[in-house]
């Protein structure tokens, strides 16, 4: 199995098809960019990797990034930066929310998110809108992995995951999932929920296939959980 | 972030012996015996390492290299250095490559952040002039 062997070579797949296999891939890359593959990405990987006929495991889904060669990732940046604007800003916006499934943006992330928002003529102004949209902060510089100080901070492995589906959300993360503060309002929490929901609401990326779809649906539920916990703590139902 | 490996004139391949001989008198023994001597951490800067060099290959193919990005400034080093006039062509021999493969057929979107081809442009202007000047006479 390869990623997009055959359906990136862009000649016999449809549009359609190539279009999603393009954003499949790249956000493949990005999230397995990183080196630590978690849960929610092998799990989108499982769903959407075209032959994939088991468990994908993080060795097997970081093998199959590397298979990819240079010219399906320029091919794939070719066929997505064809795009409508609207469509490629989406892209970002789900690419950012992939890099920040484990709440922190590795070194390596943050570089391909940049590269994305260069090679899909959004620019660096935007990539730091979008992701201050998103995230509810603004893009940190990446640090220097050629400095002995950058890893003895932690570097880029040691992050502090998300929690997985089987772990309550606690409220102090559920308020970075929501990009509020801690002493955030009623009003505040139903305003960046709507907001939030408009992002990821799956009208807006079903254009770009099934890859980007998951990535949306898997954020939207991470969303609707941290709504949840946040509304029940000023609510005065929280533990 | 710097290119240790081609600052020492080394290949990420390197044996711990090659580097620590390398480095000696490079003016990098700092930052090479916190990050590549050290095991872990020379784990996490290669595959950075891997990933910087696929962008700037990548960089260079979408010609997005030649104007002073924020890429550029910051990761010199990984910006291949191959001028495209001198290398037309990708090279299998160039990192982080596989190739050669063939020219995309797609076409790349018009937009001013990949430049004008201004020498064509002023060609076309001036024969546009001359007819027109010949026209009117």
């Amino acid at each position: 199995m390869s990623i997009g062997t055959s359906k990136l070579q862009g000649t016999r797949g449809d549009h359609k098809d190539q279009l999603a296999n393009a954003v499949k891939l790249l956000l493949l890359w990005l999230a397995a960019s990183d080196g630590d593959v978690d849960e929610s990405e092998i799990e989108f990987a499982d769903e959407h990797l075209p032959e994939a006929e088991e468990s994908v495991s993080a060795e097997k889904l970081l093998g199959e990034i590397r298979a990819a060669d240079l010219f399906r990732l320029e091919m794939a940046l070719r066929v997505l930066g064809k795009e409508s604007r609207e469509l490629r800003a989406s892209f970002l916006d789900m690419a950012v929310a992939m890099s920040m499934a484990d709440r922190e943006i590795a070194f390596t992330e943050n570089h391909l998110l940049r590269f994305y928002a260069d090679a899909l003529f959004l620019g660096q102004d935007m990539l730091r809108a979008r992701f201050r949209s998103v995230t509810g902060r603004d893009l940190p510089e990446p640090g220097d992995p050629g400095q002995a100080g950058f890893w003895d901070q932690g570097g880029q492995a040691t992050r502090k995951r998300m929690p997985t589906s089987e772990e309550s959300m606690r409220l102090a993360q559920a308020h970075t999932l929501l990009a509020l503060s801690a002493d955030t309002t009623l009003s505040e929490l139903e305003q960046k929920y709507g907001e939030l929901k408009k992002i990821f609401e799956s009208e807006r990326v079903a254009a770009m296939g099934p890859a980007a779809e998951r990535v949306a649906a898997h954020r939207l539920e991470r969303i609707e959980e941290a709504y949840l916990v946040v509304l029940a703590e000023l609510s005065g139902g929280g533990s | 972030m710097k290119d240790l490996y081609a600052r020492l004139g080394l290949e990420p391949e390197a044996t711990l012996e090659q580097i620590e001989a390398a480095a000696k008198d490079s003016g990098h023994s700092e930052s090479v015996a916190g990050v590549l001597l050290v095991p872990d951490h020379r784990a996490g800067y290669d595959h950075c390492h891997a990933t910087l060099t696929a962008i700037g290959n990548l960089r260079k193919r979408l010609k997005l290299d030649d104007e002073p990005t924020w890429f550029t400034q910051e990761c010199r080093d990984f910006v291949p250095r191959k001028k495209r006039a001198e290398a037309p062509e990708a090279s299998a021999s160039e990192p982080g490559e596989r190739g050669p493969f063939p020219e995309p057929e797609l076409s790349e979107e018009p937009s001013a952040d990949r430049g004008l081809n201004w020498p064509v442009i002023a060609v076309i202007v001036i024969g546009v002039a001359l007819a027109a000047w010949a026209v009117l006479r």
